[in-house]
């Protein structure tokens, strides 16, 4: 927390290199989640935009609060995706019925044969339903608690929950035939 | 399929209600749901970040920072820019550490012998804020751990790396590929935006040959093209005690607590304490590209004497005797790694089965003794029946009644072993009724999560002293929880073979277990041989 203060109050008194640091350290992680959980091919200007939002409204974070700096950052974020999707008259896919984005990727049969478990791992994600594939993204791969993801998708945290399973169980469903297989087998170093 | 799967992922959660885990623990495939959805939560732990390098800065360059006017400073806080800078770099250091503590932030991915404090490491061991962690690579593998937030750490053999405050190299070499990651080493603190070598030798004045990078696979693992670096620069690396740091690609700084910051670019390298840079020397043929280093090392000498200050000191027929010992021991080490390699594959061309599934040998048992590992080959451990093909009883004539008679053997004795680990678990307090539902390696782990401090690696070794003959056997009954649960599996390995050999006989017995198309189990709880105090 005390970091966080120093942070804070560094951005407040904008200093350039803390600006710099403060993306440096966030420009990756949030350019991955709003490349896995929002609209295709948009991630670079997406993740700039976000990221001008954030060094305007960081200085609201507060260092006393109960949210650590990267849980606040990523609530802004999911709260700005979401905020994002309306703007662009993107429904949110209903929880039980789903919504596969469809954004021309191969299926993950497709990489079973030939590519690597990320590649086919990173294809089966894009084709979860929305909700499922952010909150999985969410939780499972930058480890956002529940409880706050819960709340900004205004869903109790069981919902959240059976929202996981589902999302891990279809991962698991696409991914066994390649996880059965083993991993490709290494060149041979010379 | 995804159903099942759900249900697997509920029930490993403990959140499948109580009417539904019977139906599904009868389903015979939950473990190998399990596994499944383990390996998948892995895969997802060790997705990388999707933007570095020059895309990461032309993302950066695109923001627009919001225009502020800069509070002034008082001066007694920050009297010199010098301070300044060490302030930043301790708050971006200190950042490193928050996120490198943070839950399941980062995923180890063993390749051989990798222990962690002193336990070994399992597969796609997730590494969280737990206390004290150290990381240590034995002789003959290497590890990786990747973090979706940080980015990704090779380790090659000898490597030890700890968690206590933030990531802290202790000794041996680190191949790094991160955005701003920051970790110390030898009381400097380093921050690599990039791809670096770290090599941290703990000993002042060691020579010591390190072929690490020769061993890295081109990046097939990491999803990254990893660049190699000279064998040159790695052995002028290691000549001296004490940090040295190579930026292969981007940039990283090192500080230490009373030493200015030093910034170096791609292609530069540091020794800690240096006040400047300097440059390996790039990779100018195959050989260099992960090769046996040439005599063109002589050409080098300044790579080596900007390593260490030692060397600045010594004469050319100096500098060159130091290279003639270095490459000798690497190709002393060469030869003894042929050598183990030809053994190896003798004994596969002998057509002597890799592994032995039948009684261990004596020089086995002392082997796994000197490792501190204990073996069990039976399958009670697995809840699964023992099985064999055709091929495998036409090869021993197995009957009919002889193959139900096998069976009844191992059913019984995964039977007796699985009543002495609910009894030993209810004697510990356990809860039998929860037992009773949990897979058979489920108990047994949750016995060993239940012991205290080394317990687990002082029973897996006192089991395989006494197994060896090296130390007197522990009167019966006596020994902690996790020893006796332990015990009684080398029990009940012995026993079954034992109740073969009558039915079958030795000859029979081996030929059946050690057939290829029998079921094999191969379990190997290893923890290291004890540190000296």
């Amino acid at each position: 927390m005390e970091l966080d203060r120093l942070t804070v109050e560094r951005l407040r008194r904008g200093e350039r290199d803390a600006q710099d640091a403060f993306l440096r350290r966030y420009a990756p992680v949030l350019h991955s989640f709003v490349r896995r959980a929002g609209p295709p091919g948009a991630a670079d200007d997406l993740t700039q935009e976000l990221l001008e939002k954030l060094l305007t409204v960081v200085e609201r974070f507060s260092p006393d609060g109960p949210a650590q700096l990267t849980t606040w950052v990523f609530t802004v974020a999911h709260r700005w995706l979401l905020d994002e999707k309306k703007r662009r008259h993107l429904e949110v896919a209903p929880l039980e019925e789903g919504m596969d984005v469809v954004d021309g990727r191969e299926s993950p049969d497709v990489h079973v044969h030939g590519r690597q478990l990320e590649a086919a791992l990173e294809s089966a994600l894009q084709q979860l339903p929305e909700a499922q594939r952010r909150v999985f993204v969410l939780t499972q791969v930058h480890h956002q608690p529940l409880e706050a993801v819960a709340e900004v998708e205004r869903v109790p945290v069981g919902t959240l929950k059976s929202r996981l399973h589902r999302a891990r169980a279809t991962l698991a469903a696409a991914l066994e035939p390649l996880l059965h297989r083993g991993p490709p087998v290494k060149a041979k170093e010379t | 399929m995804t159903d099942e799967f759900e249900k697997a992922s509920r029930f490993r959660e403990n959140e499948l209600p109580p009417d539904e885990v019977g139906a599904l623990q009868a389903s015979g495939t939950l473990n190998e749901k399990l596994k499944v959805l383990d390996a998948v939560d892995a895969a997802v732990g060790a997705l990388p970040n999707s933007l570095c390098g020059e895309q990461l800065e032309a993302l950066l360059d695109r923001v627009k920072r919001p225009a502020r006017e800069a509070t002034p400073v008082k001066r007694r806080w920050l009297p010199t820019a010098a301070a300044a800078t060490a302030a930043a770099l301790i708050a971006a250091v200190a950042v490193g550490a928050v996120a490198a503590t943070q839950r399941r932030a980062w995923t180890a991915v063993p390749t051989g012998q990798v222990l962690l404090d002193g336990e070994p490491l399992l597969q796609h061991h997730r590494l969280g804020a737990h206390g004290h962690w150290s990381l240590e690579v034995g002789p003959e593998s290497t590890a990786q751990l990747v973090s979706p937030a940080q980015g990704a750490l090779r380790l090659p053999a000898g490597t030890q790396l700890s968690f206590e405050q933030g990531l802290r190299l202790d000794r041996g070499n680190l191949l790094v590929s991160a955005n701003g990651l920051t970790l110390s080493a030898g009381g400097q603190h380093v921050s690599v935006d990039g791809t670096a070598v770290l090599s941290m030798e703990p000993a002042e004045g060691v020579v010591r040959v390190t072929d690490v990078l020769n061993q890295f696979p081109s990046g097939a693992q990491m999803k990254s093209q990893w660049m190699r670096m000279s064998s040159v620069a790695v052995t002028a690396a290691v000549a001296g005690g004490g940090l040295t740091l190579f930026v292969l690609d981007g940039n990283a700084r090192m500080m230490g607590e009373n030493t200015p910051e030093l910034r170096l670019a791609a292609g530069e390298s540091a020794h800690a304490g240096d006040g400047k840079p300097g440059r390996w020397k790039a990779p100018q043929s195959s050989a260099a590209l992960g090769g046996t280093p040439t005599r063109s090392f002589e050409a080098t000498p300044s790579d080596l004497q900007k390593g260490d200050a030692r060397l600045r000191a010594m004469s050319q027929p100096e500098l060159v005797a130091l290279v003639e010992k270095v490459l000798d021991e690497k190709e002393a080490l060469a030869r003894e790694r042929e050598a183990l390699k030809k053994k190896v594959a003798d004994l596969d061309d002998d057509g002597h089965p890799a592994r032995n599934y039948y009684r261990l040998q004596p020089e086995e048992l002392l082997e796994s003794a000197r490792k501190g590992e204990l073996r069990l080959r039976g399958p009670q451990l697995e809840d699964a029946e023992f099985k064999a093909d055709t091929k495998a009883k036409e090869a021993v004539s197995l009957t009919p009644a002889e193959e139900a008679k096998v069976k009844e053997i191992f059913n019984a004795s995964r039977d007796r072993a699985r009543a002495k680990l609910l009894a030993i678990y209810k004697e510990i307090g356990g809860d039998p009724d929860s037992a009773a539902s949990w897979s058979t390696s489920t108990l047994l782990g949750e016995l060993r999560s239940k012991g205290l401090g080394t317990e687990y690696g002082d029973a897996i070794r006192q089991l395989a002293n006494e197994r060896a003959g090296l130390v007197a056997s522990t009167p019966e009954g006596a020994g902690s929880a996790i020893y006796r649960a332990y015990r009684t599996y080398i029990e009940e390995d012995d026993r079954t073979l034992s109740e073969l050999e009558r039915l079958l006989g030795p000859r029979r017995t081996e030929e059946l277990l050690n057939h290829e198309n029998t079921s094999h189990s191969n379990h190997t709880f290893g923890v290291g041989p004890a540190k000296p105090k």
